[in-house]
């Protein structure tokens, strides 16, 4: 358990600096995927809800240091989102394209939605209508796309995932 | 015992009850603007990563971006040396240019408040997500960069209008762009002369909004005019371009004008920006 928390973390906020600085350079319309939601969602649904609030947790912190966003806003939209996608854990068998897709496309929509709660209730402005902008409905699309790609490269990484020899996997 | 199977049982919602508590608060402080701010040391922390990340990037795509721009090298050549010969006439008349304009500034003493002490940055990285504005220079507090000062650029060769500092680290700060929704600059038609509030507007693709304009000014308005900072009540200087006049929007019950501005700025190429420090020759 502890092992998926600390390297996932890891990886998020890597995924968070390279969001920040190369992703730029393969930007479709202003957009690009959100890597770190990906990750979130990977995580999430590999290890539960635990490792899913926890990674979130800190990821979006992350972002929050690296952007104009209040401290706060990313973390609490992320940790639900992680809550969330834990609870697929071992309900669901992850084809290697189909649910990828699905389950980007739906947390990238979920995202948006908590976002703007998030900002309704702590009157964080511009998020409305960075919601209903060609940008992100862009990056809805890229996104989901770059799933199935994101979620072959993280099963390949050993440490995201539990360790059966532990009995961790349900 | 019976507690430490209730927490055990109830774990992960202890957790995550903990974690959404904890985003809570400190949206609560941070979005009151209180005085004590972690972001600064986290980012000043993540700063170091996004350097080094910004530099490898750079170098990778620049690496790409040379094989391609060889293949076009020769053909670029031969255009070239057709336009070094317009060039050298253009220069002899470039002297004579120049020395018209540094009179007709003078006559107009705008010479001097025109230029601004300064500090010059690259942009290292951008908003890493989606609901944001907001881009990350490479220089902090250590180079004398603080919260609010404003930050231009020269293309074209106008010093057009970027924004200002929102957030500053040790060797970074996080500039908030003018089109970002919680933007405000005090605006004045350079031509007319009338005032009104710039602010930004994502939604309308890039377009800055001009608001509180004397509804009585329509008819001095063209599209086009330009638009610079008054420097009434603000933390921008006077005469900063912040762009052109886009269209004009005047309803008939509306006491005031709202225009829509294009920014002289191209944010999409920007690279480089300056820090203003002092705004007074």
């Amino acid at each position: 358990m502890i092992g998926p928390i600390v390297y996932g973390t890891l990886v998020l906020a890597g995924l968070a600096v390279l969001q920040s600085t190369v992703l730029q350079f393969i930007e479709i319309g202003g957009a690009a995927p959100d890597l770190v939601l990906v990750a979130l969602v990977f995580l999430a649904n590999k290890n539960g809800s635990m490792v899913g609030q926890v990674s979130g947790f800190v990821g979006g912190i992350i972002l929050d240091v690296i952007g104009l966003a209040p401290l706060g806003f990313y973390a609490l939209v992320y940790v639900l989102i992680g809550a969330l996608f834990g609870i697929s854990r071992g309900k669901m068998f992850v084809d290697p394209i189909f649910l990828p897709v699905l389950l980007i496309l739906i947390a990238t929509l979920l995202k948006a939605l908590l976002a703007l709660l998030v900002a309704g209730m702590f009157g964080v402005a511009g998020v409305r209508e960075a919601v209903f902008s060609a940008p992100y409905a862009i990056e809805l699309v890229y996104s989901g796309l770059v799933g199935p790609i994101a979620f072959a490269a993280f099963g390949t990484l050993r440490f995201l995932q539990p360790d059966r020899r532990k009995g961790e996997f349900v | 015992m019976r507690i430490r199977e209730t927490l055990q049982r109830y774990r992960n919602g202890i957790v995550l009850a903990v974690l959404v508590i904890a985003s809570i608060v400190s949206l609560g402080v941070n979005t009151d603007s209180f005085r004590l701010r972690p972001q600064q040391i986290g980012q000043s922390t993540i700063a170091l990563f996004q350097q080094a990340t910004s530099a490898v990037g750079g170098f990778v795509a620049g690496t790409f971006t040379s094989i391609r721009e060889l293949a076009d090298l020769r053909e670029q050549y031969d255009a070239l040396l057709e336009r070094v010969q317009e060039y050298e006439t253009l220069t002899q008349n470039f002297d004579a240019v120049q020395e018209e304009n540094a009179r007709l500034r003078e006559a107009l003493a705008f010479g001097q408040s025109s230029e601004y002490g300064s500090i010059p940055a690259e942009i290292i990285a951008k908003e890493p997500g989606s609901f944001f504005e907001g881009f990350t220079i490479n220089k902090g507090s250590v180079s004398g960069v603080v919260r609010n000062l404003p930050v231009i650029a020269g293309q074209d060769g106008v010093a057009g209008l970027v924004g200002r500092v929102a957030e500053v680290g040790l060797t970074t700060s996080v500039v908030m762009p003018v089109f970002d929704a919680d933007s405000f600059v005090a605006g004045r038609l350079a031509r007319s002369r009338h005032e009104g509030l710039v602010s930004g507007d994502t939604v309308s693709s890039g377009l800055l909004t001009m608001l509180y304009v004397d509804k009585a000014a329509r008819e001095d308005i063209s599209v086009g005019d330009i638009v610079i900072s008054s420097g009434m009540r603000s933390i921008f200087p006077e005469g900063i371009q912040i762009g052109s006049v886009d269209s004009i929007q005047g309803r008939p019950y509306e006491t005031s004008l709202t225009i829509l501005v294009q920014p002289s700025v191209d944010f999409s190429v920007l690279e480089y920006v300056f820090v203003v420090t002092e705004s007074e020759p």
